[in-house]
């Protein structure tokens, strides 16, 4: 067979990718149905909401490399599944303190660029959410993490078995 | 932001737009091309459907972030769930989720495919053409809620 360049370097773009989306989209599908979700939107400028996923995007795929740095994670070995689970907490929890930290630098700038008079407030909101939103981030983040890293060991479940050898489907 | 005019507001509305429905083209024509080639040619078209994948969740996380700026655009004129167009988003919005969530074991089978010889080969013809029918029931749904 040949082998296609960079087959394993693709692993964390497309987990980090999923995971972005993911959560993108169960944003939308717990929020729109709710109704009002087109004000809450309209409160937020166009630039600062695609600079807000677009954090979000970078802090993910950070993560997801480091969490699945020296890992054989596509092996499916348990002992390795194990490390692997332990750090999407870890990683989750950082991913979530990176990405509230985002957060508050694009408010903070959207804040200064828009309105120079309502930086006071923009600064009391953004030491609150450094000293109380961190900790809340990191559980929130870590539980996100968990959760997206169970549903990587599912889908790499279902991938092995549609590329399962008739000798390792025997082992099963 | 600082100083956007009407205009400019208008423009980079354009500016998402464009690039929501491009991401799309590139996915969906993506998805169609190495669904057709593995009809063809199914042994040569791993390498292409690795390409692929690698473009295919670029243009998820475009499709992603430009719905949501899409959403934004409407601004409080974005009409409510209880409405018709409404529930057709809604119902857009789980396909576009199920095709994610499907997405990634395909994409994985793909990498496993591509990188351990001791594998057997995924079936392209059929994750490909199931990948391709998910796209054009989006883009359905899709046209119906640009005309409504």
């Amino acid at each position: 067979m040949t082998e296609a360049p960079h087959a394993d370097g693709l692993l964390p773009w497309v987990l980090g990718t999923f995971h972005t989306s993911v959560f993108g989209l169960a944003l939308l599908l717990l929020l729109y149905p709710r109704g009002g979700f087109g004000a809450t939107l309209g409160n937020l400028s166009t630039l600062s909401g695609l600079a807000i996923f677009l954090a979000l995007w970078a802090t993910t795929l950070f993560t997801t490399r480091r969490a699945l740095d020296g890992l054989n994670w596509l092996d499916d070995d348990p002992a390795q599944m194990a490390v692997f689970f332990r750090r999407t907490f870890r990683w989750g929890g950082v991913n979530g303190m990176l990405f509230l930290a985002a957060l508050g630098a694009i408010l903070l700038l959207s804040a200064l660029l828009t309105a120079p008079g309502s930086i006071t407030p923009a600064l009391i909101f953004f030491a609150f959410i450094a000293a109380v939103g961190l900790v809340v981030s990191y559980v929130v983040g870590a539980i996100v993490g968990v959760t997206l890293g169970a549903l990587d060991i599912a889908a790499l479940r279902v991938a092995r078995a549609l590329t399962r050898t008739s000798g390792s489907s025997s082992q099963a | 932001m600082a100083g956007i005019t009407p205009a400019d507001h208008h423009a980079l509305t354009l500016a998402i737009r464009w690039l929501h429905v491009a991401a799309m083209a590139v996915a969906f024509g993506g998805a169609f091309l190495v669904a057709w080639l593995s009809w063809r040619a199914r042994d040569s078209v791993i390498e292409t459907a690795v390409r692929y994948e690698q473009v295919f969740w670029a243009a998820a996380g475009v499709l992603v972030m430009t719905g949501i700026g899409n959403l934004g655009a409407f601004g409080a004129s974005l009409l409510e769930p209880s409405t018709g167009w409404g529930t057709t988003l809604i119902a857009k919005l789980w396909l576009v989720a199920a095709l994610i969530v499907v997405s990634l074991p395909r994409s994985l089978a793909v990498v496993l495919t591509a990188s351990e010889a001791r594998t057997r080969p995924v079936d392209l013809r059929r994750v490909y053409t199931l990948t391709t029918s998910m796209f054009a029931a989006i883009v359905a749904l899709a046209i119906v809620l640009a005309n409504a």
